[in-house]
């Protein structure tokens, strides 16, 4: 069927001027056709005889679809279209409806597309103009790692790390969705940090509870994609809902960003507390008058932790990017409890203090926190943390590295024990005063010999109990 | 038109005489104003190109006295004659040349760029010609709605080369639209003289091409012109079809103010200023019995007193304002009509 | 009732002229003939010679005739055959059209349409092939449109005839037989200015007019199922005024975004929206904003060639997927 006109896109059969059979020559018409433009003969594009009709009178074809198969000298299937409608001419229909015109049954639909015989041919002229546009492109993009707008300013609002992001843009870029599949994995399972000191600023104030309720929440938080998912929660009477505060999502953010982030290596170390104890005992009350204040185990322990801390400098570091920073000062966090949770003041420049200021600004620290006037500075700057849970249910465990922080020392329980000592080259079986000392490390940064090195050296630090009270 | 001196005088009516001594008034206002103009441009108190007609006002008052209101003409630069002939506020005329807000652009666009639809004036471009199938449009229209009204179309020789005119003229003549093609050939086209613009003396000849009649006529002699327009304007109103009027006539200055004219023989603009259109009406007024002076000084101080109005008018008037720059870009669409016809 | 987009052209003028006694068609084989592609057929049966206006082959008088008569208030819809020949008006389409009511300080409006049958993709060589409309979309005191479906080829000429400015309506000649729609009876326009998101999607924006809408559409799809992603394809209708809200909030939704126009790449509209984009919404941009055109030459006439000179579906899939990988 020939294309009788720029827009036209079918005609129909209106009569037959030659039956199966006939020969004819080149020229001769064959039939006659209508079209929306123009009534007109087809004329034989070669001589032979008619093999076939294939189309019938009155049928409606696409151009381009054969109308007979004309057998010349012998030879078969020289369709009866001429040149310039062996393909069609447009592009199928556009939405939102519509096949263009009725196939019938006999005519073969046409290809969709012109499309050249060659398959790599459309390839190389695919990205138009390809060659020369590849040329304008800048020849140093896999130089550096550089982030589009929008992922810069995700990783600003949100305060994500982008070197901690794998992209999976060309050259590994970081894309767009490539952040927000990394915030959407700390949703369901990670920490997100916002801060340096790992804990956004803390308001003395009370947090006000967050808008959405906490079953929408995670209702909406469901992840995408397949995977394992926590059975919805289905509400019972009596069951009570508490919301997140702001605080505590910033906890769990946090933690599931250390669990994720940093390998942590649990060691333990077993300090012998006597010596310690006694020397507490003597001094306590005469501190107690003088200071105003019970001395704890903790600013001894505290004190200890900087001095190895002195010693193992690589133990007070951030991890930054693809960097470990040694600190300069010893700024240590002391992990406290409070009414909101967990907070982590921080003694700064802890190396310059004396066990007594190191016990008098712990003090201080705790009367803020106890007073909800803690500061959004007195929680940065931290460089190492110290836990001190408690004895209850805490033989000894592995505290969560506070980052960006490689370390994070826990104290046990003190509690006697029967412990084996060696006296005058013999052993015997003394009740000593003992606690285990448990250090979290991040592997990342700190290798074996490293931390258990600094732990071991803490708690001998611990065991000499020369301090000044 | 000629008559026994003396008899005339007493059988004219009152209302011939007024509209003889109204055409000698438009010339004297045309010739004030134009002059005028030219001296404020050169007192840069008009700036960009200015166009003068001197010496052409017997055209534009000839061919626009017998028009009617709703009648739509389209002139060019040098037809400055036609927007007072037509009614436009001297004022309003000579803000536009200071490009104030007050113009009839409104200071967007400069000269006579900006028509004055409200009397029927359609302004040009800059591409001579350009307004001649924009008048056989008008001249479509009253045809269709079956208004008395005609089309004008101002143009010189020099325009009348360029494509626009003859299909503008081929179509009118094949719907014979009652359109007016008038061409004003003062021989120059800037610096191109007629021997080099065409290969026919008379563009009126061109009109047969396209089936039609053209009229030549002296241009400097406005009782010429009037008889011609007169007569061919009733004909193209009664729906005889087209006409073209060619009013061979001179410029006095250059083509623009910048214009020095110094590939023009000096000679020959002695010569067709010895055919100045307004001392040859002047004369045809004493025949009649008017006292000359008297009548030219009444005109004088009328038409300078008119020119120093528009001219305190337009210099009292406020520039218009940057924030205006994108106004009248576009027409709304609240279905409000716009002013003029 | 289904229409082909030619019908549909054919019924919005038959309905406005029909509605208002001041529109009508003049243009060179419009009447007798129908026009060239019969879009004006039947209306000189029903409107008659005064009102439906065969020509001489004066482009300038078409389009400066219609001027005219807008001026005193009528509506002509003016034809150019081919888009091509509307380089012959194209001084009283820019400089007498477009500048009408500005240099009249606002004292007229000028309310034409000109109807221009663009495109290629139909054998139709350097002169009955052509995109012209970035000729027009930086003229003030225009506007342009390009309907891509039949519902749009029906109400945004409407929408142009009632319009009081003069716009230029390109309607694209590939499409006139092969889609087809089931329009509403009722009356309706499309308005200008308003471009249409035709397909949602949240991975990358593909911003298209007139004739590469359908093949667009395609490309949305195949890449739909074959590489999961979601494509938004944005239609922009109106290319004078452009839709600068809705051509931001997609870029600002995907970050990436992929312009496709049957015109040359270089010039072409897609520049002017690219630049757009960056301007306004860089910080959302997450991959440098592409476009898609015709190839800098003339449309040519053997196969081979105009095949490679113009977009296709799977020039537009390739264009995503790069884009899509960065």
């Amino acid at each position: 069927m020939p294309q009788m006109g720029e827009s036209v896109v079918e005609g129909t059969i209106v009569k037959w001027l030659v039956k199966e059979g006939d020969v004819v020559t080149e020229d001769q018409s064959l039939c006659e056709i209508s079209t929306d433009k123009v009534d007109t003969e087809i004329p034989s594009p070669g001589a032979g005889r008619i093999a076939k009709l294939v189309a019938q009178e009155g049928q409606t074809l696409p151009v381009g679809a054969p109308l007979a198969i004309i057998e010349a000298d012998g030879a078969t299937a020289a369709v009866a279209k001429p040149a310039i409608a062996s393909a069609p001419q447009s592009s199928p229909p556009s939405k939102p409806t519509g096949a263009p015109a009725p196939s019938p049954a006999a005519a073969p639909r046409p290809p969709r597309e012109i499309r050249p015989a060659a398959p790599s041919a459309p390839r190389a002229e695919a990205r138009v103009p390809a060659p020369a546009q590849a040329a304008l492109d800048s020849a140093d993009d896999e130089e550096h790692r550089r982030y589009s707008p929008v992922v810069l300013k995700m990783a600003a609002e949100r305060g994500i790390d982008l070197s901690k992001i794998s992209g999976t843009g060309s050259g590994g870029r970081v894309s767009k969705r490539d952040v927000s599949r990394y915030l959407e994995s700390l949703r369901a399972g990670g920490a997100q940090p916002s801060d340096a000191n790992g804990l956004a600023a803390a308001s003395s104030a009370p947090v006000s509870p967050p808008i959405k309720p906490a079953l929408a929440q995670a209702a909406a938080a469901a992840p995408s994609g397949g995977g394992f998912h926590p059975p919805v929660y289905q509400p019972r009477e009596g069951d009570i809902v508490e919301p997140f505060t702001r605080r505590r999502k910033l906890i769990a953010e946090h933690m599931v960003f250390s669990k994720t982030h940093s390998p942590h290596v649990p060691t333990v170390a077993e300090v012998d507390m006597t010596r310690i104890s006694r020397l507490r005992d003597i001094h306590k009350a005469a501190f107690a008058a003088r200071e105003g204040f019970a001395l704890t185990m903790l600013p001894l322990v505290a004190a200890a932790a900087v001095r190895a801390l002195k010693e193992f400098p690589r133990m007070n570091a951030s991890v930054v990017g693809d960097a470990v920073v040694l600190r300069r000062e010893i700024n240590l966090g002391i992990a406290m409890d409070s009414d909101e949770g967990l907070l982590v003041p921080v003694l700064k420049r802890a190396e310059g203090m004396s066990v007594v200021g190191i016990a008098r600004e712990i003090a201080a620290l705790q009367r803020k926190v106890a007073d909800k006037k803690i500061a959004a500075d007195d929680l940065a700057g931290g460089s190492f943390t110290l836990s001190n849970p408690g004895r209850e249910g805490n033989l000894y465990g592995f505290a969560i590295i506070n980052q960006p922080q490689v370390g994070i020392l826990r104290m046990g329980e003190v509690k006697k024990r029967p412990v084996v000592i060696e006296i005058d080259g013999a052993d015997a079986i003394a009740i000593r005063i003992m606690m285990y000392l448990a250090l979290s490390y991040d592997h990342r940064v700190i290798d074996g010999v490293l931390g258990n090195r600094f732990l071991y050296r803490t708690a001998r630090i611990i065991e000499e109990a020369d301090f000044e009270l | 038109m000629p008559q026994a001196e003396g008899a005339r005088v007493a059988t004219e009516t009152a209302a011939r005489v007024e509209y003889e001594l109204q055409l000698y008034y438009w010339m004297k206002l045309i010739r004030a104003f134009e002059e005028r103009v030219s001296r404020l441009h050169r007192q840069n108190k008009i700036m960009g190109g200015v166009y003068s007609g001197a010496g052409q006002e017997a055209i534009c008052t000839g061919i626009c006295a017998p028009l009617r209101d709703g009648d739509f003409v389209a002139p060019l630069h040098r037809d400055l004659g036609v927007f007072l002939v037509r009614g436009c506020d001297p004022g309003r005329l000579m803000a536009q040349l200071m490009g104030k807000a007050t113009g009839l652009s409104r200071g967007k666009d400069s000269f006579l760029h900006g028509g004055d639809m409200e009397h029927g004036i359609f302004g040009s471009t800059s591409m001579l010609g350009s307004s001649l199938p924009v008048a056989v449009g008008a001249a479509l229209k009253f045809r269709m709605k079956r208004d008395k009204n005609i089309a004008v179309a101002f143009f010189g020789e020099g325009a009348s080369s360029r494509g626009d005119v003859h299909e503008a003229m081929n179509f009118a003549g094949v719907h014979k639209l009652p359109v007016l093609f008038v061409c004003e050939n003062n021989r120059y086209a800037y610096s191109t003289p007629l021997e080099k613009q065409m290969a026919i003396e008379d563009v009126a000849d061109r009109a047969t091409a396209y089936g039609f009649k053209g009229h030549v006529v002296s241009g400097n002699d406005l009782l010429a012109v009037l008889e011609v327009s007169e007569r061919v304007i009733e004909r193209v109103r009664a729906g005889d079809g087209p006409a073209m009027i060619e009013c061979k006539t001179y410029r006095y200055r250059g083509h623009s103010e910048h214009d020095a004219a110094l590939y023009r023989d000096q000679e020959e603009l002695l010569e067709w200023q010895t055919r100045d259109p307004i001392p040859q009406y002047e004369l045809f007024l004493e025949r009649k019995g008017h006292d000359l002076k008297q009548i030219r000084e009444q005109m004088d101080e009328k038409t300078h007193r008119v020119v120093q109005e528009a001219v305190d008018f337009a210099e009292q008037s406020a520039p218009p304002k940057p924030e205006e720059v994108l106004e009248d870009l576009y027409a709304p669409n609240d279905g409000a009509r716009p002013k003029g016809k | 009732m289904e229409l082909t987009y030619i019908k549909a052209i054919n019924s919005a003028l038959m309905e406005e002229m029909r509605r208002d006694e001041n529109v009508f068609v003049m243009g060179e084989d419009v009447g007798e003939l129908g026009g060239a592609f019969k879009a004006t057929e039947g209306l000189l049966e029903a409107f008659g010679e005064e009102r439906v206006i065969d020509t001489p082959i004066s482009e300038a008088l078409i389009v400066g005739a219609g001027i005219g008569a807008a001026v005193l208030g009528m509506r002509p819809v003016l034809e150019m055959q081919f888009a091509d020949f509307i380089s012959c008006a194209f001084d009283q389409i820019v400089n007498m059209a477009a500048t009408t009511r500005y240099r009249h300080g606002g004292q007229v409006q000028c309310p034409l349409v000109v109807r221009a049958p663009s495109g290629a993709g139909i054998h139709g060589a350097l002169f009955h092939s052509q995109n012209p409309e970035a000729w027009f979309t930086r003229v003030p005191g225009l506007k342009v449109v390009a309907p891509a479906t039949v519902y749009d080829a029906k109400g945004l000429l409407k929408a142009a005839i009632r319009d009081n400015n003069p716009v230029i309506y390109f309607e694209h000649k590939r499409l006139y037989r092969s889609i087809k729609e089931d329009l509403p009876d009722a009356d309706f326009t499309v308005p200008l200015g308003v471009a249409e998101v035709r397909k949602p999607g949240g991975d990358l924006s593909l911003i298209t007019y007139g004739g590469t809408l359908g093949q667009s559409l395609d490309a949305a799809k195949i890449v739909e199922k074959e590489d999961g992603l979601a494509v938004e394809v944005l239609d922009l209708r109106t290319l004078l005024p452009l839709d600068r809200e809705a051509i931001l909030a997609t870029a600002r939704k995907t970050g990436k975004v992929l312009i496709v126009h049957e015109d040359r790449l270089t010039g072409g509209i897609g520049g002017e929206v690219a630049a757009l984009i960056s301007e306004h919404a860089f910080e959302s941009l997450d991959g440098p904003v592409r476009r898609l055109g015709a190839m800098d030459t003339h449309v040519a006439f053997s196969p081979p060639l105009e095949e490679a000179i113009l977009p296709n579906t799977n020039k537009i899939v390739d264009a995503i997927r790069s884009l899509a990988a960065y």
